[in-house]
């Protein structure tokens, strides 16, 4: 848990960092993740929900950005400033294509 | 015209109106499959999927309740570590995998949950499962 002032200055370094790409037309949405959340899944062609194991590696957050490559997209999620104050990870997935 | 609790409708030109009053909340809805669930399909069976999940959106979008959603591709990267001393690899695609997103809006998480249920992906993907989950809402973020 980061202190208030910590969360403040974490927040600025995350505004900033969005503005920037926003700015150059590489991000197009982002937003963090509460907590409270379910899992939905299917046994024996039951669904069912139950509450998501949030102890363990949670999603914190996304970022829908747009890049000319995989690797600039890689050295955007570089620079997220997530990397200077929590340690974590950030899953880098090209969105596919739709068959039509 | 009616009048309920959270929405009111109305009918205007033979066309009836449905007006959200309160604000809806987003959610996040996270498909988590084991590997590629659309590699083992025909041809015909991945353009009977696409379709019903076309219909599936489609449906959402009448209602007012997607905001996007997009598959997402096998190959990709995870970066980890700390600023300065990264590490990049290949995640491991033959295990669970996220392979797209859903960005919604719902009246509250139980709602949220039965988007989630009717989901297409449960029809051809063997063991998948979707997160739901709330949307923050942080002071000078989104807030």
């Amino acid at each position: 848990m980061l202190s208030p002032d910590k969360l403040r200055e974490h927040i600025e370094h995350g505004t900033a960092y969005i503005g920037k790409y926003i700015k150059q037309g590489n991000i197009k949405s982002a937003q963090p993740l509460d907590r409270g959340s379910r899992i939905v899944s299917k046994t024996d062609g039951l669904l069912k929900d139950a509450p998501f194991n949030e102890t363990k590696e949670v999603i914190a957050g996304y970022f829908l950005i747009e890049a000319e490559t995989l690797e600039q997209a890689v050295a955007i999620a570089k620079e997220n400033p997530i990397f200077d104050d929590i340690k974590s990870k950030i899953e880098v997935h090209p969105i596919k294509p739709i068959p039509t | 015209m009616s009048l309920s609790k959270g929405h009111f409708c109305f009918k205007s030109d033979k066309t009836i109106y449905h007006i959200k009053t309160n604000k809806m909340k987003e959610f996040m809805l996270i498909i988590r499959t084991q590997g590629d669930h659309l590699a083992e399909l025909s041809p015909e069976q991945q353009q009977q999927h696409v379709n019903q999940v076309m219909n599936y959106m489609s449906g959402l979008m009448n209602s007012g309740k997607l905001n996007s959603a997009q598959p997402l591709d096998m190959e990709g990267v995870i970066v980890s570590g700390t600023a300065g001393k990264f590490k990049d690899g290949p995640f491991n695609e033959t295990k669970e995998v996220i392979a797209g997103y859903f960005l919604i809006k719902a009246n509250s998480l139980e709602e949220a949950i039965q988007v989630a249920k009717d989901n297409p992906v449960f029809e051809v993907g063997a063991g998948a499962r979707i997160e739901v989950r709330p949307i923050k809402v942080m002071e000078g973020i989104n807030g």
